[in-house]
């Protein structure tokens, strides 16, 4: 996890030579993901908060264990409709790397709901 | 023996987004995971929800099941506890609680009074371990509401103060969804059940000078 000068925070996993950089923000409600459980093996992390999973690899949305623990609670109704969920995925902060240093540089906000952060220009880790 | 105490204190933040988080079911097993790292819905009538929450100890699954029920807009009852396994000496076996939640504005109308009425019937020769269950039931609540208002902080500080947008999309989920959206679909809503909530406050409600929510 780095710190940026902004305040923000971005999640790099590094495996081998491969780098990816997510925002901090859950897509669902906004959790810290820099709080999230790494499952290095399953290649997943998972929020602090609800417990989503999503893929380290490409931030896809995984699992919602809640759907089976309260699955008798899930009945659709006036105003929970299940079948509109979004597909959630963790925002791919845009980064370079050159040479030993990785570069972030300004997202644009990606497409949710609610507002998002953006991770400093040009900033080395 | 009979016992009741209450525990109120301000919680800085809206009716709704209280209200939200309290419903907001899914981060029970997980936010909350030192308490009830596994949540199970027994059954379900109306506002009425029998749960099991369990957790391991010394290999064995222990836990307890009980009975809640949500008095919109914002009150909530816990009643009939029992501890699980059945068969294992549990505090439950002597002692009956039943819990009554209320949330309401405070006289600003900015923040939020959370004013908890818990009863405790207990045997007589028990009577002395009455300081310490309350003394840990106190903890307990306290410690759980931080964990919630660390939510409603970064969500505050994320999506703006009372936004509970998030909350009342269609695809999200919330135990008795239907009825938080009625009572908080909107701002005039969200005034409603304000003055819906405070009508229900127990006598022994203060809105004023109410010491806010810290360990």
């Amino acid at each position: 996890m780095k710190i940026l000068s902004n305040g923000k925070k971005a999640i790099v996993l590094k495996t081998g030579h491969d780098i990816r950089v997510y925002s901090e923000v859950c897509p669902h409600l906004g959790a810290d993901m820099s709080e999230a459980t790494y499952c290095a093996k399953a290649g997943t992390l998972q929020c602090r908060w609800h417990g989503y999973v999503f893929s380290a690899k490409d931030g896809t949305h995984l699992d919602n264990p809640n759907e089976r623990m309260m699955q008798e609670l899930r009945e659709p109704s006036a105003h929970y409709r299940p079948d509109r969920a979004p597909r959630y995925r963790l925002p791919v902060v845009p980064h370079t790397v050159r040479g030993d240093r990785l570069y972030f540089t300004r997202a644009e906000a990606p497409q949710a709901t609610e507002t998002i952060i953006a991770v400093a220009r040009d900033e080395a880790v | 023996m009979k016992h009741r105490f209450e525990v109120v204190y301000s919680m800085d933040t809206t009716l709704g987004c209280a209200v939200a988080a309290y419903l907001d079911a899914e981060h029970y097993a997980f936010l909350h995971s030192k308490y009830s790292p596994h949540y199970e819905v027994v059954r379900k009538e109306g506002r009425t929800i029998r749960i099991r929450q369990t957790w391991t100890y010394g290999g064995v699954r222990i836990g307890q099941s009980c009975t809640t029920e949500y008095a919109p807009p914002a009150r909530f009852l816990n009643y009939d506890i029992e501890g699980l396994p059945v068969f294992l000496p549990s505090v439950h076996h002597l002692v009956k609680t039943r819990t009554e939640l209320f949330y309401y504005p405070d006289a600003t109308g900015t923040k939020t009074i959370s004013h908890l009425v818990v009863d405790l019937d207990v045997p007589a020769p028990l009577a002395m371990l009455v300081p310490t269950l309350e003394r840990k039931m106190v903890a307990l609540k306290k410690e759980k509401d931080l964990e919630d208002m660390e939510m409603i902080f970064r969500r505050e500080r994320l999506f703006g103060r009372g936004n509970i947008r998030g909350y009342l999309a269609d695809h999200q989920f919330m135990l008795h969804k239907d009825d938080f959206v009625h009572h908080f679909g909107s701002p005039d809503a969200e005034r409603r059940a304000g003055e819906l909530a405070l009508e229900v406050a127990p006598t022994t409600a203060r809105r004023e000078g109410v010491p806010e929510l810290g360990i």
